[in-house]
C-alpha cells in the first residue's frame, strides 16, 4: 500500500475520531481556566501530510518513514488572550500530559520578527483511544501548539502566503520585510496588552 | 517473535562509587536450559509487564534521553559492549541494598519490528567468586540465574522507528517484597530515567471522576457506601504509586462495585495505568457525599465532613433520623432535574 492510501486509512479510521476526543480532553483539563479563547484539535489532512512528507532537507528526502516519523498527524492549538495565560496554561498542560518535548518557537535573532509559539509534542492519552483500535495505526504522539490571539493571527496568514501561485518563486525581499514588519507589530500588541492586563489587574 | 540475541552483563551496585567497576558481559548460545528459561520469560513479558512508562526528556534538549539513547545505540548494533553501556547505567545507580545483578538484553525481532527486554535478576554474592575478566562463563550465568529465576524486574520496548517508537514501554517487578514505590524509584526513574505514563494530576482525576459515576450510575446502596467508604479513606494513599485496579484491591472492593467504576471509564486501558495519588486532585472531583431520602430531602457535606454534619439515628428498620445543627449561611431554590 502506498504512503498516501496508508495515511488515508489511517485518517479515516482513527485520526478524525481521535482527535474529536482529544478535543474534548483539552476542554475537560482546562476548564475554569480564565481566557482562553478557544482550544481546537485536528487531523493533518491527507494533502498536508502528503506535502510535510516530501520535504527536504539538506538536498534529501527529511522524512525516510514518514508514517511513523511525522509527529503532528493530530494537532491541538490553544489560543489565549495574553503573554502570560501562555505560561499559565502551559503549566496546567505539563500536570495532565507527559511530553518528550517543549520548545520556545522564536526568531533566532533578536533584530528579527516571524513566528512566535509555545510547542509540544505529547504523549496521546489512553482514554482517547477507543479500545478496539489497532495500536499499531495510530501515532504515539501529537503536537500541541499555545499561542496568543495575535501570534496565532500572524502565524495564519503567514501561513496562507506560502500558498502562493505556481510560479511566483521565492517571495521579494521587500514581502519578506513587509511578512517581518506585520510580526512585529503583533509582537508589538502582545506586549502591549500584556502589560495593561497586568497594571488594571494589579491595582 | 523470535529471539535474536540474548547478552547478559553482571553488574555491581556502585552508586556514589568514585570507581566503577569492570563489567563482564557474554552472549547466551541459543539453546539448552538457560535459554529455555530465558524464552519462557520472554515470551511471559507480553502478559508481566503491564505498568505502562516513557522516558522523560533532557529539559532544553529536542526530544533526548540518555537511557533511551543507550537502548537506540543497542538495537542499532547489538553488541556486547554497546549492551555494557545499559549495564554501566544501571551498576552506577545500584546500591548496596540492591546488590550485584545479572541484567539481560533480550532482543527479538520480526520484520522492521524490535521487541527488546531488559530484565535484572539479584545475583547471591554467596554463591560465587567474582570474575574478573570482561568475559562472563555461560555456566556462571546460569548458576547464579538458576537461583532467582523468578525474582526479577523488567522492562520491555517495541517498535520499528527510531523517531517515534521507543520512547513508552511497560515494566514489572517479580522481586515481591519490594514495594511498587521502590521499583518506580530505582527501576523506572533512576535507572530507565522515566516516569509512569499517567501523570499524577491526571490519573487521580481519573479515579474521582469514575467513581464520581459510579456512585450516580447505579442504584445499589451497598455498592454506593463502598465507594464513599474507599473515597474517605483514600487520604491515606496520598503519595503513593496506585492504579485503579490497585485501588481495587486496596479496599477489596466487591465485583459489583468493580463493574460499576470499571463501566465509568472511557478505556479500560486506564485500569492498569500507574500514577501517584494526589489527594487534591482527587478531592477536586469527588469531593461531596450526597444523601437523598425517601421523603425528599437531599443531605450534601464534603466526603470528609459528612458523617461530622448529620448525626444518624437508626430509629426503624429501614428508617434513619438525621439531625444537623448550624447557621444557614445561604439559601437558593434549585430546578428540580
Amino acid at each position: 500500500m502506498n504512503i498516501e492510501l496508508k495515511y488515508k486509512k489511517r485518517y479515516q479510521q482513527y485520526l478524525k475520531a481521535i482527535s474529536v476526543k482529544l478535543e474534548n480532553h483539552f476542554n475537560d483539563n482546562l476548564s475554569g481556566i480564565k481566557r482562553i479563547d478557544r482550544i481546537c484539535a485536528r487531523a493533518k489532512s491527507v494533502d498536508s501530510f502528503i506535502k510535510k512528507a516530501q520535504n527536504l532537507e539538506d538536498g534529501k528526502k527529511k522524512y525516510s518513514d514518514p508514517i511513523n516519523q511525522i509527529q503532528d498527524q493530530i494537532g491541538v492549538r490553544i489560543i489565549t488572550f495574553f503573554n502570560e495565560d501562555v505560561e499559565r496554561v502551559a503549566a496546567t498542560i505539563e500536570n495532565y500530559y507527559r511530553k518528550i518535548e517543549s520548545k520556545d518557537k522564536i526568531p533566532e535573532s533578536e533584530s528579527e520578527f516571524g513566528y512566535i509559539g509555545k510547542h509540544y509534542i505529547l504523549l496521546l492519552p489512553d482514554d482517547v483511544i477507543n479500545d478496539e483500535f489497532d495500536k499499531d495505526n495510530i501515532p504515539t504522539f501529537f503536537e500541541l501548539q499555545i499561542k496568543t490571539l495575535f501570534q496565532h493571527a500572524w502565524s495564519e496568514a503567514n501561513h496562507d502566503l506560502d500558498y502562493k501561485p505556481v510560479g511566483v518563486g521565492e517571495l521579494k525581499s521587500e514581502f519578506k520585510r513587509k511578512i517581518a514588519f506585520t510580526a512585529a507589530q503583533a509582537w508589538g500588541a502582545d506586549q502591549i496588552f500584556n502589560d495593561l492586563y497586568k497594571e488594571i489587574n494589579s491595582n | 517473535m523470535e529471539i535474536d540475541k540474548i547478552l547478559s552483563y553482571l553488574s555491581y551496585p556502585s552508586k556514589n562509587s568514585e570507581t566503577q567497576p569492570e563489567i563482564a558481559g557474554t552472549e547466551i548460545p541459543k539453546s539448552g536450559k538457560l535459554y529455555k528459561m530465558l524464552s519462557n520469560i520472554f515470551d511471559k513479558s507480553y502478559i508481566e509487564c503491564k505498568t505502562p512508562i516513557i522516558f522523560m526528556p533532557e529539559e532544553g534538549k529536542k526530544q533526548n534521553n540518555e537511557c533511551r539513547n543507550d537502548i537506540i545505540t543497542f538495537i542499532k548494533k547489538n553488541s556486547i559492549p554497546n549492551g555494557r553501556n545499559i549495564a554501566q547505567r544501571l551498576q552506577s545507580i545500584t546500591s548496596k541494598i540492591s546488590g550485584m545483578g545479572l541484567l539481560f538484553l533480550i532482543l527479538a525481532k520480526m520484520d522492521k519490528k524490535v521487541r527488546l527486554l531488559i530484565s535484572r535478576f539479584p545475583a547471591d554474592q554467596g554463591i560465587m567468586v567474582e570474575p574478573k575478566s570482561k568475559n562472563l562463563k555461560v555456566e556462571f550465568v546460569e548458576q547464579v540465574f538458576l537461583k532467582n529465576a523468578n525474582s526479577y524486574k523488567s522492562v520491555v520496548y517495541e517498535g520499528s522507528s527510531f523517531t517515534s517508537d521507543f520512547w513508552i514501554g511497560n515494566a514489572v517487578d517479580k522481586q515481591t517484597n519490594h514495594g511498587l514505590k521502590v521499583v518506580a524509584n530505582y527501576w523506572i526513574r533512576d535507572f530507565l530515567l522515566s516516569d509512569f505514563q499517567t501523570t499524577s494530576k491526571q490519573g487521580s482525576k481519573n479515579l474521582a471522576v469514575a467513581l464520581r459515576g459510579a456512585l450516580k450510575n447505579t442504584d445499589d446502596m451497598s455498592v454506593k457506601s463502598e465507594i464513599t467508604g474507599s473515597a474517605l479513606l483514600s487520604k491515606n494513599l496520598t503519595n503513593k504509586n496506585i492504579s485503579i485496579y490497585k485501588y481495587f484491591d486496596q479496599f477489596n472492593l466487591s465485583e459489583k462495585a468493580k463493574k460499576v467504576i470499571s463501566q465509568q471509564l472511557k478505556s479500560t486501558r486506564l485500569l492498569n495505568a500507574q500514577f501517584q495519588f494526589d489527594y487534591s486532585e482527587f478531592s477536586k472531583h469527588l469531593s461531596y457525599k450526597s444523601l437523598e431520602l425517601d421523603n425528599g430531602a437531599m443531605l450534601t457535606a464534603t466526603i470528609d465532613t459528612f458523617d461530622k454534619c448529620f448525626i444518624q439515628e437508626q430509629i426503624e428498620q429501614d428508617k434513619i433520623l438525621f439531625q444537623t445543627k448550624g447557621k444557614i449561611i445561604d439559601e437558593r431554590l434549585r430546578k428540580v432535574k
